[in-house]
């Protein structure tokens, strides 16, 4: 069939505009879907029409119009070859066109789920047999010019494919969609449908404009020739799709109380599949009610979908197979039967058009399910969960996008809490600034974030409370850790300050606290001097535990948080210093026991210990026999019992005087007076009266108990000192070397005090305290006496350093001390003078006397030659002392003396000296 | 210890057994207990804090205390259940009074009461612990007073 150039032109043309709409679906569902997923489903729009033209070519248009076997199928054609026909070429090109168009309708309906490889196989299948197929029934014998499938042999009239390429592309989506099922979280289980909102509806509208120019090519093209036809199909093509839109727009704003884009795409789009079929044989006003119609039909069928959970990404099957069902049925309708040339009644027309619906129904559906169904047991359409979640352009293609880069980060950044990550910055896109500002907000917020856990850590970890209070002394959100534990309550956020410390104080206290609180709130008062007024420095407190209260002192201290001259907040550091407290008291109260001990040990220290034990042992007995009286059971006969109190009373105070122990008659005699208080009353004697007694002898059995101690510590001293080593020269060396250097600071001369020949041998323990005190008598005596002052020695020519021998020693049948230094001498002159100063010798007698007994003066009491008293000489006692106690166990006494060279005293003592008690 | 101090804390118990009973109690001769003070079955154990510090009992014997709770409570007050209800009221009711009595310089704790003669109360008693026994009916009870 030989067409006019322009006819060709026109369904060249026509081809092209149809592809248009392979870019308008691009964008429509690319704009209706997620960002995600925005590459995947922008690349099937593409790869669709590459596989569908690519089938076609090889085997679905020979299917579709090649020579006609039965009306059921074409044959020849296949690997489609022009042969130079260019009317045949153009034919190609404008039905390749809608195989691509049939083809990518799916594509939107399934999207963001489906795997692309499985996507290109339902491609490959609707290209290359079920459009084909169905395409030859509906419209075989197109090519000649005449009707060679079975269903347009029928009757059936689709004149631009609202069945063969809208409806076909509805039904194997809904298909599909029953096999994929509904996408992540559009249907959460138990609640109502979630809509996924579309990242682009700019780039929907521009692509619903688009589809709209294509539509022009799409039905004005399906002429196949450019006459007078095809003006008016253009026109009505129009209509309708403008009918749709602005009918499923109102219906929807009606329904909806929003002007909802999607109506408005998907009505124009409704609007236009509609009038597909018959828009060459029905008028203006019949295309605005089939458009119209159409825009309601995909409203309704959308709904009917929701219901059913079936989830269509951008509406396909409501606008393609529910408009592309109604635009089939509506030739029946509206189209003008001159036109149609089918020969039907209306009738017979409308069973026609319902029978190439259901038939295309039964035919794509079936198929599509059985077949894809098949491949989904082995090889699954759907993406993973996984995939699902990152989103196809990343799982299917490994490209991102700016936004998906933006959310991916932010999950991450919402998932990990780490506030160190940044989105990447991609400059001049808007992606690109929202980023930018993000990463700003993030920077500043992990500054202050990380500042806030600084200071969270320090408060965490600081041994001392730390608070802040507002106003009202309500604790704020953040205070140190370790206020709770010094507070002894959880959770102290909000919790007024005096409400936890009151119940802790004595309420003496309670008012005096809140009084202050008042005035450091009060700025007007110098802080300084309120501070001075605390009551809460080293406070206590009382915490219950237990049957019993435990204290503790805490130390609070405040500082003012002043804005605008007003105290806003206080800010109170709190240390629990009760171990300092506990101390303190400790120390005191060990000061306090020492000193009534001292107190109590001069007051007895006059009794010899024996006597004073046998007191105590009678005051013990005495007190316990107070007790018991006390303690006998029964209320009867007080007066009696009264009686008895007072005579170990009596007794108790008698015996402390017979001790000179006045402390202890004083106490009884107290305790003596109460009874007598009691007895002398002569009422009757109460139970109750005897509480005095009660408080008396708690007294007197405190001040026992002190006794029984301090006199147990003598004991134990006395043990000690018992216990010394066996050999307790060298202590006596020691300390006679220390008397020695007292007594030499004291008379300000140089001694040398030589002790070596002291520890020679042990002295015999009867007879140490006897050598003891000589030896202490002859030191002090020859350091007063015999040693010069420094200056005399120098002028005698000796050293300024005098020395002084002592020693002890086993000679022949007793015992041998000497004490000798070299000193001046006994002053022969001076102890004259003495004695005759003494009062006790004439100065005659005394010039009468010899060396020696004038040398025996020395031993006389009172005549000393010492310049004046002091606490080591000059009571003339020391050496008659020595004398006394050396004669009086037989012992001798030799003085050796030469002016101006040495003074020796030489002590005989007899060996039973050392026998018995010294 | 003062002698207006400890009087004071004899009324309070006094008092409540007296109000509760409504018939007279009377108060023993008071005495003092170095050590081991006497502990019945039931020891109320009130801590005192503050001007002085150690504790307070009130110790009684389980047959008074049925006594007292069927005098409060009729055929009820004989299982064991109302025994220590009776216990646990007398221990509330003269901490309560304690607290009212002896002013704003003492603390007075939460009472606990304790079964049996747990040795730690002993180490709350503060010697000198005086003793006071107080007679209801056939039985005694006694106060044990023991503070610093």
């Amino acid at each position: 069939m030989e067409k006019r150039l322009i006819d060709i032109l026109w369904v060249l043309t026509s081809g092209c505009l149809v592809f248009v709409m392979q870019a308008g679906f691009a964008m429509l569902e690319t704009g209706m879907t997620r960002s995600k997923n925005s590459i995947n489903v922008a690349i099937k729009n593409l790869t669709d029409f590459g596989v569908a033209v690519v089938a076609y070519w090889a085997v679905g248009f020979a299917l579709m119009f090649g020579p006609s076997a039965a009306g059921l199928v074409g044959a020849g054609y296949f690997a489609f070859d022009a042969r130079g026909g260019t009317w045949l070429a153009a034919f190609f090109f404008f039905q390749v066109m809608f195989c691509g168009t049939a083809a990518t309708i799916v594509s939107g309906a399934v999207a963001e789920r489906m795997r692309f490889s499985a996507y290109l196989l339902s491609t490959l299948l609707i290209s290359a047999l079920l459009y084909p197929v169905f395409g030859h029934w509906a419209w075989g014998g197109a090519l000649e010019g005449k009707a060679a499938g079975w269903l347009n042999t029928l009757g059936f009239v689709d004149f631009a494919g609202s069945t063969v390429v809208h409806s076909m592309g509805g039904w194997m989506s809904l298909a599909l969609l029953l096999i994929l099922g509904p996408r992540t979280g559009r249907f959460p289980a138990g609640g109502a449908p979630r809509a996924i909102p579309g990242s682009n509806i700019p780039g929907a509208v521009l692509g619903a404009m688009l589809l709209l120019f294509g539509w022009f090519g799409f039905n004005g093209g399906s002429v196949l020739a450019f006459n007078a036809d095809v003006a008016p199909i253009i026109l009505n093509t129009t209509l309708a799709g403008c009918s749709g839109m602005v009918m499923s727009l109102f219906v929807g704003f009606a329904l909806t109380r929003r002007w909802n884009t999607a109506f408005a795409i998907n009505g124009c789009l409704a609007g236009l599949v509609a009038i597909t079929a018959g828009c060459h044989a029905v008028n203006e006003w019949q295309a605005l009610v089939i458009g119209a119609i159409g825009g309601m039909v995909t409203l309704g069928l959308e709904a009917l979908l929701e219901r059913l959970r079936i989830d269509d990404a951008v509406g396909a099957i409501p606008v393609h197979l529910g408009a592309g069902v109604w635009g089939t049925l509506a030739v029946a309708l509206f189209g003008n039967p001159e036109l149609l040339k089918t020969g039907l009644g209306f009738w017979g027309q409308l069973g026609a058009q319902a029978l190439g619906v259901a038939v295309c129904g039964a035919w794509t559906f079936s198929l599509t399910w059985l077949i894809m169904k098949g491949i989904d047991r082995f090889f699954p359409l759907r993406v993973t969960p996984q995939e699902e979640q990152d989103g196809l352009n990343i799982s299917e293609h490994g490209s991102s996008t700016e936004i998906f880069d933006l959310y991916r980060v932010m999950d991450e950044q919402s998932r990990t809490g780490d506030l160190s990550l940044r989105v990447p910055e991609e400059p001049f896109t808007e992606v690109g600034q929202i980023a930018r500002h993000y990463n700003r907000v993030i920077g500043g917020l992990q500054t202050q974030t990380v500042a806030k856990s600084e200071y969270l850590d320090i408060l965490d970890h600081v041994a001392d409370g730390l608070l802040l209070v507002d106003r009202e002394l309500r604790i704020g959100p953040y205070y140190a850790k370790a206020t709770e534990q010094i507070l002894e309550r959880p959770g102290l956020a909000g919790q007024g300050l005096l409400d936890l410390l009151g119940p802790r104080l004595l309420e003496k206290d309670r008012p005096t606290v809140r009084l202050f609180f008042d005035m450091l709130l009060d700025g007007g008062k110098p802080l300084r001097s309120v501070l001075k007024l605390s009551p809460l420095r080293k406070i206590e407190c009382f915490f219950e535990a237990g049957a019993a209260l435990r204290s503790k002192h805490l130390d609070f201290h405040f500082r003012r948080i002043e804005r605008g001259g007003k105290v806003e907040r206080l800010m109170v550091l709190v240390r629990d210093v009760s171990e300092e407290a506990r101390l303190g008291e400790a120390v005191r109260l060990e000061r306090d026991r020492g000193r009534s001990e001292m107190e109590l040990f001069y007051r007895m220290l006059h009794v010899d210990p024996g006597l004073l034990s046998e007191f105590l042992a009678g005051l013990r007995d005495g007190l316990r026999a107070i007790g018991s009286l006390l303690e006998e059971e029964g209320a009867e006969r007080l007066r009696e019992r009264l009686q008895t109190l007072l005579r170990h009373a009596h007794a108790l105070k008698g015996d402390a005087l017979l001790l000179d122990l006045g402390f202890i008659a004083d106490q009884a005699h107290a305790f003596e007076t109460r009874i007598q208080g009691l007895l002398s009353n002569p009422g009757e004697i109460q139970p109750g009266d005897f509480l005095s007694l009660a408080i008396g002898l708690s007294e007197l059995q405190k001040t026992q108990g002190q006794m029984e101690a301090l006199l147990a510590r003598l004991r134990d001293f006395e043990k000690t000192l018992a216990s010394l080593p066996e050999r307790p020269e060298s202590l006596l060396a020691a300390a006679l070397r220390n008397l020695g250097e007292r007594a030499a600071r004291d008379a300000q001369k140089k001694v040398d005090l030589d002790v070596s020949e002291l520890g020679a041998v042990a002295i015999p323990a009867p007879g140490r305290k006897l050598v003891r005190e000589l030896l202490v008598q002859l030191v002090r005596n020859a350091i007063a006496h015999g040693i010069e002052a420094p200056a005399a020695r120098r002028e005698a020519g000796k050293g300024e350093t005098g020395r002084i021998q002592v020693g002890f020693a086993h000679r022949g049948p007793g015992w041998l001390l000497w004490c000798r230094d070299d000193g001046g001498g006994i002053r022969v002159a001076e102890l004259r003078a003495r004695a005759v100063a003494s009062g006790r010798h004439s100065a005659e007698a005394v010039a009468a006397l010899s060396p020696a007994e004038l040398r025996d003066l020395v031993f006389e009491p009172g005549i000393s030659t010492a310049e004046g008293v002091d606490l080591h000489a000059g009571r003339g006692v020391g050496l008659d002392l020595v004398k006394r106690w050396v004669e009086g166990i037989r012992g001798k006494v030799a003085l050796l003396t030469e002016p101006g060279a040495f003074t020796e005293f030489r002590i005989e003592l007899p060996e039973d000296a050392f026998a018995g008690e010294a | 210890m003062l002698e207006t101090e400890l009087k004071a804390f004899i009324d309070v118990v006094i008092r409540y057994f007296s109000q509760v009973t409504g018939e007279t109690v009377a108060m023993g001769v008071p005495y003092v207990k170095a050590q081991d003070p006497v502990l019945l079955d039931f020891t109320g154990v009130i801590g005192i804090s503050g001007a002085r510090r150690g504790c307070l009992c009130v110790t009684s014997p389980r047959e008074m205390l049925q006594a007292l709770a069927e005098s409060l409570l009729g055929p009820d007050g004989r299982d064991e259940a109302a025994v220590a209800d009776v216990v646990g009221e007398m221990a509330n009711t003269i901490a309560g009074n304690a607290r009212e009595a002896f002013g704003s310089a003492f603390m007075i704790s939460v009472p606990v009461v304790l079964h049996g003669a747990p040795s730690d109360i002993t180490i709350k008693l503060k010697p000198p612990v005086f003793v006071v026994p107080i007679q209801w009916r056939a039985w005694r009870s006694f106060l044990l007073i023991g503070l610093e």
